[in-house]
This record gives C-alpha cells, sequence and structure tokens, in this order.
C-alpha cells in the first residue's frame, strides 16, 4: 500500500474533554479529487472533451473501485448536464447527418458513412489520436482556458460523456451490490441528465440512471420514475434484465408517490414491467404496493390479470401491515358487479392473511 | 488568527436588518440568517482544538449571501421537522452536555472530507461549508447552521450544526458544532462507530453549483502533492546511485557489476538537481545491443540485460526530454523494430516497443502494458514512467486501448493511482515536483 496521510477526528464535548480518533485518507483518494476538479473545469470549459471519455472509460472499467467514486462521478454528471443546458437550440442535433459530422470532427482519417454509423464512437480508433488532440489543453502556462483551440462542442460531446459517466459511476452501484446508500444531492436542475439519458437507445444508459435514484435511497421528485418510463415505453415492448430489475428496484421505494400522483400511469406502468413477485427483494411489499394500486381510482379495471394472479399466492408477511379500509369495500362491491369471481376470490383470500386482522378497520 | 480574505468575525459589521440581538446567559450562537456576520461577545480568533470552550462561547456566525440562500433552500427541504422545535430558528443556546465538536483536520494540499457521517442534511452542509472554504472565501472567519433533522442512524436528533473554518498551523481545520437533545454519552460512542465505519466514505464533494461561471474552481490553487515518505533520503540515494553507475559503467569490466549497475540505472531519476550528471549511456546502449545478434535475434540468456538496458534507455531518454529538447537529442533511442519479438517475453516485448515509438522526434507515445500479461513490477515502472512522459511538453500519443482498461480492471493500486495522475497532467493539472519521487503513488 502506498502512504497514508493523517488526519484527525476530534469529538469534544463540553464535560469529558477531548479524544482524537486518527483518520486515514490515502493518496489515490487525494488524486481523485484533484483530478476530479480538473475534469470538471474541462467539461465546463467546453475544449477538448472527446477524450475524456477515454478517462471515464478508464474508471468504468475500474472493479474495486473505492466507494465514494458513485458521488464523485455523480457530481461530474451534474456539471455535464449544466453545460448542456448551457448550449443553445442550434447546438443540439438530433439527425444522424450531424452525429455524422461531430464524429468525423473528431479526426477521423476517412469519412464514415452513415451505413456504418453506430450511436456511439469507436473508442479503440481514436484512442491514438488523444495527444494530439488535447495539447491544447495543457500547454498555455496560465489556464487551460485561455488557449485558441477551436472548441467542437456539441451536444454530442456531452452525451457521449454523460453515458460514460454514468456507466462509470452507477454500473456497478445498482441493485445486488451491496453498497450503503449515499447523498447524491438530486435537485431539479439535474433534470436534464435523465433527460439524456432516457433519450438513450441503450437499456443500460437508462438503467444507470434509475441507479442513481436507487443510490440515493430513492429520493426523486414524485411522478418522474412513471412519466420517464411511460414515454419509453411508448416505443418499447419489454426493458433489458437490468434495467427490468432496476426499475423494480426503484418502483418498490417510491411507489406510493407515484400512485399518489398518477395513479393510472403508474398501474399501466405496473402492467408492462410484468414484474415476476418472486424476484423482488420484498415480495411482502410488493402485494402492498398491489394493494395500494387496485385501491386507487382506476387500479381495479386495469390493473392487468399478470398483477392479480401476483396476488394469489402465498407471500411473506413483511410489511405487509395494511389497514383495512372502506375502499376496499368498494374494490369487493365492483368486483361483484362486475362478475369477476375470480378476482373478488384473489381480494377476499387476501383479506385473509392473519396480518390484516391485527389492525382495526380504518373508517 | 489573521483572515487571507480580510473577513473574520470580529471585523464583521452587522446588520441592524439582518441581524438579531441575543441575550443568553450561556454562550451564544447566532446565525444570521441573512448573510452577515453579527459578533457578540468574543473576538473570533481562538485556536482550535485547544480553546473549544472559548470558541463555542464566542461568536459563531455567518458570512456568505449566496450560502445562506443555499441553506435558506436546505431549510425548505427539511421544513416539516423545523416547524416542530420551539425556538428561534436561527439561533440556540449552548450548554454543556448537548454540545459535539467534531474536528476535521486536513492538509491543504490534501482536501478530503468526511461527510455522510449522519443523514444527508448534514452531509450537504458539510459539503457547501467545504466548498466556501475551498473557494477561500471564508478562511478563519466562521459560519453557522441550523439543522433539524433526525439522523436515524444516531438515534438522535441534530437540531442545529454550526460549523466554522480555521486554518491552524498550516492545516484547514472544519469545526463542526453539533446540538443533541439526548445525553452525549452513548451519543458520543456512537458516533465514535460511524466515523470508524464510515471512514472511506465520501471523498471531498466538488460544488457544480457556478458552473455557469467558468472561474468557479481555482486552478492557480496548490498543485498535487502526494507525500512521500523520506523524500530526503531519497533524493540522497538517487544521487549516490547516479554516482556508482556512472562510476561502474566507466570503469569496471566485471559482468556482474555491470548487469547490477544496468538495473540501478533504469530507476534513477536522471538530470534533476540531485543527480545533474551525465550517465553512461553510450555503455547501455552498446550493451542492449550486444543482446541481439546481427540478424536481430536475442541471444540465449541475454533476456535479462535486454529488458534492463532498454529499460534503462527509457528511463534517460525520459529524463533528458524532462530537461529540454536539445538536451533528449543527446540521448537518442537506438532504432529497433519490435516485430520480430512479438512471441518473446512479454516485459521484453513491450519495452522493445516503446524503444520503437519513442526512438523518433515524435512525440512522445505512451503504449500501455497489458494487465494480464505484463508482470504488475513491470507495468508499475512503466506507467511512473508514463507519468513522466506526459510532463514532457507536448502530451503524448496513447497506444493499445485495450491494454491501458487492464490496468484499471485488474485493479493495481499503484498503476492505478499513477494512470490518473497521467490524466491530471493532461487535463491541465498541476503536480508538485516531489509527488513524482514516489513510484507508487497509491
Amino acid at each position: 500500500m502506498g502512504h497514508r496521510q493523517i488526519v484527525g477526528i476530534g469529538l469534544i464535548d463540553l464535560s469529558s474533554g477531548l479524544f482524537i480518533i486518527e483518520y486515514y485518507s490515502d493518496s489515490l483518494e487525494v488524486i481523485l479529487s484533484h483530478l476530479s476538479t480538473t475534469l470538471m473545469n474541462v467539461i465546463v470549459d467546453g475544449h477538448c472533451l472527446w477524450p475524456l471519455n477515454y478517462l471515464l472509460e478508464f474508471f468504468a472499467a475500474w472493479e474495486k473501485r473505492p466507494a465514494n467514486l458513485t458521488s464523485v462521478v455523480y457530481q461530474w454528471c451534474c456539471t455535464i448536464s449544466k453545460a448542456v443546458a448551457r448550449l443553445g437550440p442550434g447546438e443540439i442535433p438530433t439527425s444522424r447527418r450531424a452525429r455524422l459530422n461531430f464524429i468525423y470532427d473528431l479526426r477521423v482519417r476517412e469519412p464514415l458513412t452513415l451505413d456504418g454509423w453506430t450511436p456511439h464512437w469507436p473508442r479503440e480508433s481514436f484512442f491514438s489520436t488523444v495527444g494530439s488532440g488535447c495539447d491544447s489543453v495543457r500547454l498555455d502556462s496560465t489556464s487551460h482556458r485561455t488557449h485558441s483551440c477551436q472548441p467542437v462542442v456539441t451536444f454530442l460531446n456531452y452525451e457521449d460523456l454523460l453515458r460514460t459517466s454514468l456507466k462509470a459511476g452507477f454500473r456497478l452501484a445498482g441493485p445486488g451490490h451491496d453498497q450503503p446508500a449515499i447523498h447524491l444531492g438530486h435537485t431539479s436542475h439535474n433534470n436534464q441528465i435523465f433527460e439524456i439519458a432516457f433519450s438513450s437507445d441503450d437499456d443500460e444508459v437508462v438503467a444507470d440512471v434509475v441507479c442513481t435514484w436507487i443510490a440515493d435511497g430513492g429520493v426523486a421528485p414524485p411522478g418522474w420514475f412513471v412519466r420517464y418510463f411511460t414515454k419509453r415505453l411508448e416505443n418499447r415492448n419489454s426493458f433489458s434484465r437490468r434495467l427490468q430489475w432496476a426499475s423494480t428496484c426503484c418502483i418498490e421505494r417510491i411507489w406510493r408517490s407515484e400512485l399518489e400522483v398518477s395513479a393510472l400511469e403508474t398501474v399501466h406502468l405496473l402492467n408492462r414491467l410484468k414484474v415476476n413477485v418472486d424476484h423482488v427483494t420484498d415480495n411482502g411489499k410488493w402485494v402492498r404496493l398491489l394493494i395500494f394500486a387496485i385501491r386507487s381510482t382506476t387500479g381495479r379495471e386495469s390493473l392487468s390479470s399478470h398483477n392479480w394472479r401476483s396476488l394469489d399466492r402465498p407471500t411473506s408477511d413483511s410489511g405487509l401491515y395494511e389497514r383495512f379500509v372502506s375502499r376496499d369495500v368498494e374494490v369487493m362491491k365492483s368486483l361483484e358487479e362486475a362478475q369477476d369471481w375470480g378476482r373478488l376470490e384473489v381480494w377476499m383470500v387476501l383479506y385473509s392473511v392473519p396480518v390484516f386482522h391485527k389492525a382495526p378497520m380504518e373508517t | 488568527m489573521a483572515s487571507r480574505n480580510g473577513r473574520s468575525g470580529s471585523s464583521s459589521k452587522s446588520s441592524p436588518s439582518c441581524s438579531r440581538s441575543l441575550s443568553f446567559s450561556s454562550p451564544v450562537v447566532c446565525h444570521d440568517i441573512c448573510g452577515q456576520s453579527t459578533p457578540l461577545s468574543h473576538s473570533s480568533s481562538h485556536p482550535l482544538p485547544s480553546s473549544a470552550s472559548s470558541s463555542i462561547s464566542g461568536s459563531w456566525l455567518l458570512g456568505h449571501p449566496r450560502t445562506s440562500v443555499r441553506f435558506k433552500h436546505q431549510l425548505r427541504r427539511v421544513s416539516g421537522v423545523s416547524e416542530t422545535v420551539q425556538q428561534p430558528e436561527n439561533c440556540w443556546r449552548v450548554s454543556p452536555n448537548n454540545v459535539i465538536l467534531l474536528v476535521y483536520t486536513a492538509g491543504r494540499n490534501t482536501p478530503r472530507f468526511l461527510t455522510s457521517l449522519y443523514s444527508p442534511s448534514v452531509a450537504s452542509l458539510i459539503y457547501d461549508a467545504w466548498m466556501d472554504a475551498w473557494r477561500g472565501l471564508l478562511f478563519a472567519s466562521r459560519r453557522a447552521y441550523d439543522i433539524i433533522r433526525h439522523p436515524s442512524s444516531l438515534k438522535i436528533l441534530l437540531s442545529h450544526v454550526v460549523s466554522g473554518f480555521r486554518d491552524m498551523t498550516g492545516h484547514q481545520v472544519i469545526i463542526l458544532l453539533l446540538r443533541t437533545d439526548r445525553a452525549i454519552g452513548h451519543t458520543k460512542q456512537r458516533l465514535v462507530q460511524v466515523i470508524r465505519r464510515f471512514r472511506r466514505t465520501l471523498l471531498l464533494p466538488i460544488t457544480t453549483a457556478d458552473v455557469h461561471n467558468a472561474s468557479c474552481i481555482p486552478l492557480n490553487g496548490p498543485g498535487l502533492r502526494l507525500p512521500v515518505r523520506n523524500l530526503e533520503i531519497l533524493r540522497e540515494r538517487n544521487a549516490d546511485n547516479a554516482r556508482c553507475v556512472c562510476w561502474v559503467l566507466w570503469t569496471i569490466t566485471d559482468p556482474e557489476a555491470i548487469d547490477s549497475a544496468i538495473r540501478l540505472a533504469g530507476t534513477i531519476r536522471w538530470f534533476n538537481d540531485t543527480s545533474d550528471r551525465n550517465p553512461p549511456y553510450e555503455a547501455i546502449v552498446s550493451t542492449f545491443e550486444s543482446c541481439f545478434d546481427a540478424t536481430k535475434q536475442l541471444y540465449p540468456d541475454m533476456r535479462d540485460l535486454a529488458y534492463f538496458s532498454g529499460r534503462a534507455i527509457l528511463q534517460i531518454n525520459t529524463g533528458a526530454k524532462l530537461k529540454s529538447r536539445d538536451h533528449a537529442s543527446r540521448y537518442p533511442i537506438p532504432a529497433v523494430s519490435s516485430n520480430r519479438y512479438e512471441h518473446t517475453d512479454p516485459d521484453l516485448h513491450h519495452i522493445i516497443r516503446m524503444l520503437e515509438c519513442n526512438s523518433g522526434p515524435d512525440r512522445p507515445t505512451i503504449d500501455f502494458p497489458t494487465g494480464g500479461t505484463n508482470t504488475p513490477a513491470h507495468s508499475l515502472r512503466m506507467s511512473n514512467l508514463f507519468v513522466d512522459l506526459t510532463r514532457v511538453g507536448q502530451n503524448p500519443a496513447l497506444k493499445s486501448y485495450e491494454s491501458y482498461l487492464s490496468a484499471a480492471t485488474t485493479d493495481h493500486q499503484a498503476i492505478i493511482a499513477n494512470t490518473l495522475v497521467m490524466w491530471y497532467m493532461f487535463l491541465g493539472g498541476h503536480v508538485e515536483d516531489e509527488t513524482f519521487w514516489a513510484t507508487d503513488k497509491s
């Protein structure tokens, strides 16, 4: 191991005096901190952005990364999103031709054809041009902002950077990875991150951005999750395995606010996700989610048979402490009126679970 | 203690419209939500933590309007809880047994901070506070924050947080006063446990609040400085080794001595202030060339000598390039082709590739060794050489993308550290000279 620096943390209380705990900070963290500052300067500056992808790919390949990298990378994402917000409307190309021109600008020796175009630029072939491409960043002894390098800054530079950043920070931070919740500082000004990530064709990129919610303990404005996923599902039949996993994990945490804000869309999303109860973290909690969905104004009619069947199975009792509310009677009545005997049976059986008897009926 | 920016708690002017007049029987901490500092009874220049009590009894005041705006936002986020507190929202009473003083110190060049100790809200406050210090706004001035939060992990009510900054004998000190609503004894133990558990939780957060302002992060601050143990001894040893290698290669004919000297030559930092002597370059080059026959085939049993002499050539050439381009022209890398050595030892093959691509006058080239194929010792030496190559005027060109990524995959901390330092310089970061003396920078 390399050298470590001792810094001190002292706890003092006025009655018993001072004691000190030795605290160690290793050099790798210091390097990372300095590098992060410089990297964000370059992002803000907007010059010679494309070599940064190689740096971010390095972080993404770092399997045993320090736990703190995730929150640091999220700051890079925020910086990128703010830089995107500064771009004018004309600087955000949407056509394939514009994307092609962007790639050609990256010192490609031979022009690419549209047929050969892929949304991600070929990293291997550009790697050898990194040095020649960013001399202007460091040759100026005063500041890299004063150089006269003509910027080749487009939305796509940032889009690619954001994708790689999310990969570096959150590819290993999702469900199944035992990491403590961290404070990422989601704020409304970070919407751009989600806008960009959800516009991606790559489900893994979307899964990465969903993991920002999960890593942060599920803190997100109510309605965000459903809004973004409903939009995404418009053009897709299914998600990748990891995105399915991440989205299920996320909705497990924030379903209540989503149901309150947009019940119908949430129910539709639940239908589209086709979650297998056996695959969720806590199936008792998932059943509770479905109960609340059915109780919602449109839930009884709209919830799919798949989700109804999920209720018709033994579940663990954990988290299923729900009061019997008047709305439950209304659900029963409506099922009876609709002569939907199968679902009524499920509903009645569900309320025979002992835990429901423990709580008094809510009036 | 003098303030770096000319602002200190005792010199700040109060604003009648914003500050509150407080009268407490016990020491008082005042938070001026409008962003004006309001000195109460004490001078603000008590060093901490040795005079913690007097500091607490002094005025812990706020400073910066922008941060106050941020803080208001912070308060709004936890407004549901704040309404339950029966106190003026911007001041609080300090008394024994309900204050914890948390002191964090770090060297100026070691921006390391511990957050997420208690709750996201506390972490945010620390974050904001640190950034103010980082920008040089609040050295030696004082700040106070209020926070109302229930950190479930600690089972205590952190009803208020006060933070201050000191510049104390070359160390930044950030002081957090946390008021708890319960007895402190048990809480103290819990805090110790939490600190130990979270000691590597978070790196210093870097703000993005002002990315529209291009100068938000100071560029002219101190460069990256990593501590190098026994630096003076390293310098002396480097000078001794340089003398020794020169003497052996110029005067001794014993093959074993020459072999040892060549091994050593590849580890010396040539052409710096401690070893400003001309290396026996011709002897090393001729040794390297003598390892191959006329058809450029490696002689049997000459692998080690070829490897170490090749490495010494690279080391000397890179050192010369760091001094000047003219100086480097005196130590040209011999022309060599790596094609015929593809099936030889991976480390030697890599050395020959490096010699081949750096033999011309073009920009330096970094050809990354492969993590799974090349030995860790070789990869570490090379990554250290890459750091030096990056210091040479122009940025070097990079080669071998897959090999480059393999360093991260194999998780060799020292190689990763060197690669990150290389990138730091790529992006315009400044590294203090002593940092380069550590081969292992992790």
